[in-house]
């Protein structure tokens, strides 16, 4: 029995293992954006720290967007961690962020910047102090094209706080 | 053995109902009876010529598998059997007391299936002229499958996209509107009078005996809907003696394999409860009772189950020559409504904001009754009528039982009178008409609406010469939509001729043309779909097909091993076919349009190959298409350009066997671009690649008890690929199955 056995077991064997190579449709890997917000002018040139209340990187799907509020609540623009660090209350020259695009991944960020919360009014105090526009060219922001599971690295956004941006709202 | 009880039982039947053989019946003084049974199903064998050896005495068994033999014997002797399709048994009788109980063993490859659906009546399935595939009881029993689409993904040329039949890349993917496959029970069609489509949750599987697919268009026979073919249920006949049938079936989906599909702790389960009896009410009177209770929790996550079905049928004889048969079923379920993914990363989660509450209720029930007679030796009647019921309502918990005002209700009413006479020993003529009407009342239209469709066909078969025989008939569809102004004819002709060359070869050509009235929701509904918002659409045409084939069947034997092939081409071509545009800057929806002119030509391959001594089978089939849209010269949307099946069964002892089915699918080159951009990750797809295996035990000869026991597992790698857009498939599973027939 064993050895007429062997071909039809040797033929499943191999049907399994032959099916069994390619697994189909997997998650795409996380979306991700990464990159350097660099302060022109050095620490000398940060603001007092009473009108530095936050500090983030917001993304925007629209431009221009209606408002930094409107638009996160609706969902329509996302935000990194705070910039701001607690132990160098000074200020820097540059600070790296990093952030995880949720689901579903819209098909680009058109306008994205460096928003500072100036009051203590968390719906209203704020403005743009940096834009992402390579070749410093503030008036036009580029967007950034996005697809699920992309990994957008090297992002560099110049923020100078004595020379803002045109503001969007 | 069977316990002696219960071969008492069916002795006793026996004695009223064996074939006697043709022997001196006053000389005689010994007895010999029994019962002969499927080795697998465990189901009687009735015609199964049994003999002694070496004397002129003999029986054929009964419906009940029940046979009795008066003859002078010298004891000890031997019986033999004889039957098409079960390999010959010896069975040696020690005295005239011995009550036999004989196992026969299918044969691997058969060749002498019988069917009814291509020409509307019993005939051997080497003599007619169109493409046929059969899915018997035994592969639906061990394969565990619960629903007929799921017995329809391994039939050569033919894959199931959700709840479309695609025969030869005949459908692709419709919103849930429309069938290109005419659906039918017994004959009697069961297709939804509002959306067109086919609920394959209506008829429990196990009563089914055999389920026909017949390839290429078949209006002719069948009317609307046969665009691309045709799948009749053949549910199996009352038995002489009362006969149960229970299985339960437990089963679980293993967790996902990636983190981000998983979205419970525990693995979902699915539980399968069947409950039957069948047989003699009363003198000429038979019944079948069904039950079935569903329930599931899903492989996703807002998407559990529950459903159970009734299933009943009496059948009385109403003269020697003739049978009433009254069928009715209810079937109910209530299930989640998950329409599609949040997005691939989260392929097991419906999108943020999904109204959780949302119950999506449906009731399928119908009634159907079919009168069989002959009128004389070569005349015979069949009068069908049945009407079939389709609903839904979508619900919100916690009352599910309030309707949230989304809701349809339809019938479906079909008469249809068939004769068929054998004109001479040459000719048979096969003639009917038929009537069908669709009446629906939805919270989709303004106001009710109706279809009507008035048929009368016609079609001779002729033996002109040996081995050839010769078919050509039409049918002509009349019909009317109320509110609509135009009436729409159509001409179904059809053509076809089967030639055996020789003992082993046969030759098969046919044509026929096909039809599909458009449904009553493609034409008047303004629903919601998921996302998006259909449009009504009242100027649709009917879609058109013609199809052409050529084929060869062969069997051969090679080195003491069993091939029988079948290679058949074909050609269809499509006019106006039906397809649903999405919104764009003209059109705020989807709206169903005559837009389609497509073509596909292909080659379909399918062979079994059965090793000598019973060793092993292997099933197999592929094909391979050309779809192609006429208008664009682009390959057809949701159509997969190659297709192949394959199953090897090796049986092991003690009635073990071991069995392994794959299937493989290439991805839809084109899907809508439209729909894409509406759902996340929407064009996210790839080949189908699906193993399964199973363990089955048939416990009547080791244990003697009437029963069965499958353990198998399904898409054993966890393979992962869409059948729709945005849902994925049914990852890997694990299920236990145990049934028992007495």
């Amino acid at each position: 029995m064993k050895t007429r056995l062997l071909p039809a077991l040797a033929a499943l064997c191999c049907l399994l293992t032959l099916s069994g190579c390619d697994q189909g449709l997997a998650p795409p890997l996380e979306t991700k954006i990464s990159g350097v917000v660099v302060f022109r002018g050095g620490q000398s040139a940060w603001p007092a720290q009473d009108s530095l209340v936050d500090l983030r990187v917001v993304f925007f799907q629209d431009y221009p967007p209606s408002n930094l509020i409107g638009d996160v609540l609706g969902g329509k623009a996302i935000f990194t961690s705070s910039l701001l660090n607690t132990s160098a209350p000074g200020g820097y020259d540059s600070a790296r962020f990093e952030i995880i695009v949720p689901e579903p991944v819209p098909a680009q960020f058109r306008y994205v910047a460096v928003a500072q919360q100036f009051g203590s009014n968390i719906f209203s105090d704020w403005r743009a102090v940096g834009v992402f526009a390579p070749f410093d060219r503030r008036d036009t922001p580029t967007a950034i094209p996005l697809s699920t599971g992309s990994q957008i690295e090297n992002i560099r956004i110049v923020v100078d706080f004595n020379d803002l941006p045109p503001q969007p709202f | 053995m069977l316990k002696n009880t219960t071969v008492a039982l069916f002795v006793g039947s026996a004695l009223t109902a064996g074939m006697v053989a043709a022997g001196d019946l006053r000389a005689a003084s010994d007895t010999l009876r029994g019962r002969v049974v499927d080795s697998e199903s465990l189901e009687p064998v009735s015609g199964v010529r049994v003999s002694v050896p070496g004397t002129k005495f003999g029986a054929v068994s009964n419906a009940g598998g029940e046979f009795r033999i008066i003859g002078d014997f010298a004891f000890p002797v031997e019986v033999v059997t004889q039957r098409l399709g079960y390999l010959p048994a010896r069975q040696k009788v020690n005295s005239p007391t011995t009550v036999l109980e004989i196992v026969l063993k299918p044969q691997l490859v058969q060749t002498d299936k019988v069917v009814v659906s291509a020409n509307k009546r019993v005939q051997a399935a080497q003599d007619v002229p169109i493409s046929i595939s059969t899915v018997e009881q035994k592969t639906i029993r061990d394969r565990g499958q619960t629903r007929i689409d799921e017995a329809l993904r391994y039939v050569p040329g033919v894959y199931v996209t959700r709840d479309q039949v695609n025969i030869r890349g005949s459908s692709g993917f419709s919103l849930g509107l429309g069938a290109r496959t005419a659906f039918l029970l017994d004959g009697a069609p069961l297709v939804s009078g509002d959306n067109g489509d086919i609920k394959f949750d209506v008829v429990p599987l196990m009563i089914v005996d055999r389920i026909e697919v017949v390839k290429g268009a078949g209006s002719a026979l069948f009317g609307t809907g046969a665009l691309g073919g045709a799948v009749n249920v053949i549910t199996a006949p009352t038995p002489e003696n009362t006969r149960w049938f229970a299985r339960l079936q437990a089963g679980v989906w293993t967790l996902p394999q990636y983190e981000e599909w998983r979205y419970r702790e525990s693995m979902p389960a699915s539980l399968n409860a069947d409950l039957g009896v069948s047989g003699k009410i009363a003198d000429g009177v038979g019944g079948t009772l069904y039950g079935t209770v569903r329930r599931s929790e899903g492989y996703t996550d807002y998407s559990e189950s529950l459903s159970g079905s009734l299933f009943g049928r009496l059948s009385v004889a109403t003269s020697d020559r003739s049978k009433l048969d009254v069928t009715a079923f209810w079937s109910r379920e209530l299930r989640d409504n998950f329409v599609f993914w949040k997005s691939l990363r989260f392929a097991t989660l419906p999108p943020d904001g999904t109204n959780r509450n949302n119950l999506l209720g449906s009731t399928k029930s119908a009634l159907i009754t079919q009168w069989n007679g002959a009128l004389s030796d070569d005349v015979a009647v069949t009068a069908r009528t049945s009407a079939y019921y389709t609903g839904y309502a979508e619900t919100e918990l916690p009352n599910a039982t309030d309707s949230v005002g989304i809701f349809s209700d339809a019938v479906s009413w079909n008469t249809e009178v068939q004769t068929t006479a054998r004109l001479s020993r040459d000719v048979t003529l096969t003639g009917g008409l038929a009537f069908t009407l669709n009446h629906i009342l939805s919270s989709s239209y303004v106001s009710s609406k109706t279809q009507t469709i008035a048929s009368a066909y016609a079609q001779a078969e002729w033996v002109p010469v040996s081995d050839l025989t010769l078919t050509l008939g039409t049918r002509l569809d009349r019909e009317e939509v109320a509110e609509l102004s135009q009436l729409g004819w159509q001409l179904s002709p059809r053509a076809g001729a089967s030639y055996a060359l020789d003992a082993n070869t046969r030759l098969r050509g046919s044509f026929g043309r096909g039809f599909r009235a458009p449904s009553l929701a493609e034409r008047f509904a303004a629903l919601t779909f998921g996302p998006f918002r259909v449009l009504p659409a009242d100027d649709l045409r009917a879609e058109k097909s013609t199809s052409v084939e050529l084929g060869v069947e062969r069997t051969v034997d090679v080195f003491d091993t069993k091939w029988s092939f079948e290679l058949a081409g074909f050609l269809n071509d499509f006019d106006d076919m039906i397809e649903p545009l999405f919104p764009s800057a003209e059109s705020p929806g989807i709206r169903f349009q005559n837009v389609l002119a497509a073509r596909i030509s292909g080659v379909e391959f399918s062979g079994a190959i059965e090793m000598p001594s019973q060793i092993a089978k292997l099933q197999f089939s592929l094909m391979a298409t050309d779809p192609v849209d006429r208008s664009t010269d682009q390959v057809l949307k949701y159509r997969s350009r190659y297709l192949a099946y394959a199953t090897l069964s090796i049986p092991l002892p003690a009635d073990v066997e071991l069995a392994a089915d794959w299937r493989w699918q290439s991805r839809f080159e084109r899907i809508d671009d439209e729909i894409v951009s509406f759902i996340p990750n929407g064009d996210a797809r790839a080949d189908v690649n699906v193993t399964d295996i199973r363990l089955t035990w048939t416990m009547l000869q080791t244990l003697s008890v009437p029963v069965r026991f499958v353990a198998g597992m399904r898409n054993v790698f966890n393979y992962s690929y869409t059948e729709i857009i945005g849902n994925l498939a049914p990852p890997r599973s694990v299920y236990l199955q145990l049934s028992a027939l007495w």
